[in-house]
């Protein structure tokens, strides 16, 4: 088992012990870091304790179906997600790739074509091909720490962040020194349409306040007035 | 049936009744019949008898002509200047009498000899003793008559009368006579109260004629024996007959002797004027009979019609009825016994097409009912094809993986550690088993589907089999601690097919784990009594409320805390273990385990009841056990489907 620190963490989730445990197995040998859940709820629970970069889920698992469950993970964070689906009904495919899923793959599928599309979605994510560091330097010694979702200073926690703030503070960072148009920021943050401007506005106040930030002449997040906000480089 | 009823024969009531009425007037026709002949006999012997009469009285007038021309000779006899014959005295006398009398000839005066001393009339006769009547009237001293003679110089057709003249001494002296013409005694037979067109005829013994009422210059004196009624008249002296007249015409003949002279009377009435009344009577009788028959025999047909006719309205409206046309009604006419019948045949149309109404009805639903079954027929088997696919699709997805990770590690492409493929390979194995189970359910799912489920009934051995579950879902469900908690001490033998009770089994322990927390104990229990044998699976999951245990065995349960996945795949093998448990003859419910959690029960036939062959018994309690009675065949089908969805 290969747990590097530059290694994508995969969250599996499938109701079928049989076919986690080979998913598991094949994606470890491939050297990624894996999260395998048996149901919904375990995989929410893992999430929770450290995002994944990517997850694939099965559609159908008592409990908690692989629509609910994508929907709480994206709540958590910017997680691309492929499903796993029994099922050839076109609406449901067609269903949860708008909504939630990036990609899919019909059960029976070879491995092959599942470790291709990881790739491919892993890549569209992370550009560079590394995932992101574990924590994002701000300057004067702040950090964020993705993962645990807590703001550090001079290496200790500083701040908690809720997965929302968390979730906004990750896509300014990682597109740190660009304007994000508010439009962008509301369609990655808020996925399922539950996001306003003044909402924004309003996040963008409290993270402020966590960082120390000041509103009026703000060191880390900066507006730029009807447009959208940036995170400065450090 | 729409056979065409057979029209009403030609043969009727109404000519029943008809020839029935006619059979009553027959006897009085027939008495009819009589008292007419009788009528008839009597009108006849009456005319006849009145032929008879009439001859009797023509006869009796020709008598009394000669009598009385007796009488007035033997008159003169005795007057003396006749007797003496004193001229001119006599002749004077002689002549006013025949001048007086025109039916005398002549009267005159004979002596012994024969000479004519005194006469009056025209014609005399030949003079002489010759003259034949005067030796018979001198002979026998008495008055005579003769036959017709005839006069050879005159040719006058005549009869002489005479009377012997005595003198002083009582000496025949002469005879008197008086000669009749013939011709003008016709005069004395013109009676009034003859028939008309009735002929009178006087024959003289040899059959000549003497008189004829009619034409007698012709007649008298010629022969009539040619005639019939003249023949039957001298044969029979007194009768009647019918025969043919002297002048050829037939006729009713009553005749009679004369006894002064031997003569014969014969009084002729045509046939038609003798019994042309009388036939005419009949006729007219016959024909009134014959109309009265006529009369009766239409009033009869009228009444037989009249009669019928509701009878022929009620036939026509069965026919109708028969033909299919039910709301037909027949009318309500006719004698009271008709009407009943017409009625209760209308009351049985009605309830027949009522009941024809309701069957189609009850068709209609049946074939829409068996319409909407097909179409939920093929819905069901597009789902059980679907709901088959997606089943598979898991595990095959599972062993296909576990059989590249196996290549990718020969192929060096990965390197696994050795207990890693170790694991893999029992894995695979594993979803093999599954996939076999899969097979199975779905091979047995196609037979219900087919209608063939048929199951076992044997004896088996349940602890081992249960045992062997236990191990096999433990080994594959690590989270969980799966365990057989109860069992009898001794062999516990239900009686079922094992294969079949080991699916429901693997079922119910599947759920358990997949329902209840990872770390959570799942106990597995047997018991029995006297009659069924039990297996429970307790599990330590949320449990099932309620108001859901009895749902969760019907088709496309699902529990809200159980199963609650967005398609239908999870927790349908419940159908499946109903419908299996049931073919056994045994059955399955659910019931709050010890604590929380939920137990899933199953029970079997122990192999005394399996003999008795009774149904499962009802459980007590908040037991729910599925719902009894036998499936329909569209849940069988559903069982079918659900059955691809064991794990």
């Amino acid at each position: 088992m290969t747990t590097n620190a530059g290694a994508f963490r995969i969250l599996v989730t499938d109701d079928d012990p049989d076919l986690l445990f080979s998913l598991r197995t094949h994606l470890e040998a491939d050297g990624f870091e894996v999260q395998a859940a048996s149901g919904g709820e375990a995989a929410l629970v893992a999430a929770e304790k450290a995002l994944p970069h990517l997850a694939v889920l099965d559609l159908l698992m008592p409990g908690m179906d692989g629509f609910e469950v994508a929907r709480r993970l994206k709540r958590l964070g910017d997680v691309p997600i492929i499903m796993l689906t029994a099922m050839d009904d076109e609406d449901t495919i067609v269903k949860g790739l708008e909504q939630f899923a990036d990609d899919y793959v019909t059960k029976p599928f070879s491995y092959r074509q599942l470790l291709a599309r990881v790739r491919r979605v892993l890549e569209r994510a992370w550009p560079s091909g590394e995932p992101d560091a574990p924590t994002v330097a701000l300057g004067d010694g702040l950090e964020i720490d993705f993962t645990r979702r807590q703001i550090l200073r001079g290496g200790q926690p500083l701040e908690r962040l809720t997965p929302t703030e968390a979730r906004l503070l990750q896509l300014l960072a990682r597109n740190a020194g660009r304007v994000l148009p508010n439009a962008l920021i509301l369609d990655r943050v808020w996925p399922d349409g539950g996001g306003s401007t003044q909402g924004l506005w309003e996040y963008v106040r409290r993270l402020r306040q966590k960082l120390g930030d000041d509103p009026e002449h703000p060191r880390y997040l900066e507006s730029e007035r009807g447009i959208g906000y940036r995170l400065k480089r450090p | 049936m729409r056979r065409r009823l057979r029209a009403l024969p030609a043969w009727a009531i109404r000519h029943e009744l008809t020839l029935l009425v006619l059979a009553t007037l027959l006897p009085f026709a027939v008495l009819g019949v009589f008292g007419a002949q009788e009528g008839y006999r009597a009108e006849q012997a009456r005319i006849q008898s009145r032929a008879l009469r009439l001859a009797h009285d023509v006869s009796g007038d020709v008598d009394q002509f000669i009598a009385d021309t007796g009488a007035l000779i033997e008159a003169l006899a005795r007057v003396p200047t006749i007797k003496r014959a004193e001229q001119p005295q006599a002749d004077q006398l002689l002549t006013e009498l025949v001048q007086r009398y025109p039916y005398y000839e002549s009267l005159y005066v004979l002596d012994s000899a024969g000479r004519v001393v005194a006469a009056g009339g025209a014609e005399l006769p030949p003079p002489g003793p010759r003259q034949s009547y005067v030796q018979e009237a001198l002979t026998r001293g008495a008055t005579i008559t003769t036959d017709p003679l005839q006069s050879r110089t005159q040719r006058r057709h005549v009869f002489v009368v005479a009377t012997p003249l005595w003198d002083e001494g009582g000496a025949p002296g002469g005879v008197i006579a008086a000669s009749v013409n013939l011709l003008r005694l016709q005069e004395g037979l013109r009676r009034a109260d003859l028939p008309a067109n009735s002929s009178v005829l006087v024959v003289d013994a040899s059959g000549r004629v003497v008189a004829r009422r009619t034409d007698p210059e012709e007649w008298v004196g010629r022969d009539a024996l040619f005639s019939g009624a003249v023949r039957d008249a001298l044969r029979l002296r007194e009768g009647v007959s019918e025969g043919d007249f002297v002048d050829g015409l037939r006729k009713l003949s009553g005749f009679s002797p004369t006894t002064r002279v031997p003569w014969e009377v014969i009084v002729g009435i045509p046939l038609d004027e003798a019994y042309g009344a009388l036939r005419r009577e009949l006729v007219g009788a016959l024909a009134r009979l014959a109309l009265a028959a006529v009369a009766a025999g239409g009033a009869a047909w009228l009444l037989a019609r009249r009669l019928t006719r509701p009878i022929g309205d009620l036939a026509a409206a069965a026919r109708a009825f028969a033909e299919g046309d039910l709301a037909r009604r027949a009318p309500v006419s006719g004698p009271d016994e008709v009407a009943a019948l017409a009625q209760t045949l209308n009351r049985m149309a009605a309830a027949l097409e009522r009941q024809v109404a309701e069957l189609r009805e009850s068709r209609e639903r049946e074939r829409i009912a068996s319409e909407r079954a097909l179409v939920e027929l093929r819905r069901l088997h597009s789902e059980f094809i679907a709901v088959a696919a997606h089943e598979l699709r898991t595990p095959v997805a599972a062993a296909k993986s576990y059989a590249e990770l196996l290549l990718r590690h020969e192929d060096h492409e990965v390197s696994l550690p050795a207990a890693t493929r170790r694991q893999s390979l029992a894995r695979l194995d594993g979803v093999c088993d599954r996939l076999a189970r899969l097979v199975r359910s779905l091979l047995g799912a196609s037979r219900i589907q087919a209608g063939g489920l048929e199951l076992e009934r044997l004896p088996f051995d349940v602890t081992p089999l249960v045992r062997r579950v236990v191990d096999e879902i433990g080994a594959a469900s690590p989270g969980h601690d799966v365990a057989l908690r109860m069992r009898p001490r001794t062999a516990a033998i239900a009686v079922g097919d094992a294969e079949r009770a080991e699916d429901v089994l693997v079922n119910l322990l599947v759920n358990a784990t997949k329902y209840s927390p990872p770390g959570s104990n799942v106990f597995v229990d047997i018991l029995e009594d006297d009659r069924w044998l039990e297996v429970a699976v307790s599990d330590e999951g949320p449990g099932v409320p309620v108001g859901e245990r009895a749902a969760i065995f019907e088709r496309f349960a699902r529990g809200a805390t159980r199963g609650g996945g967005s398609e239908g795949g999870v927790g349908l093998g419940l159908y499946i273990a109903r419908a299996y448990v049931e073919a056994m003859g045994g059955s399955i419910g659910v019931r709050s385990g010890s604590g929380k959690g939920a137990t899933f029960w199953f029970r079997l036939p122990r192999p005394a009841e399996a003999d008795r062959g009774a149904p499962a018994p009802r459980d007590e309690g908040e037991d729910v056990r599925a719902r009894d009675g036998r499936r329909s065949r569209a849940e069988n089908e559903t069982v079918a489907i659900r059955m691809a969805a064991t794990r």
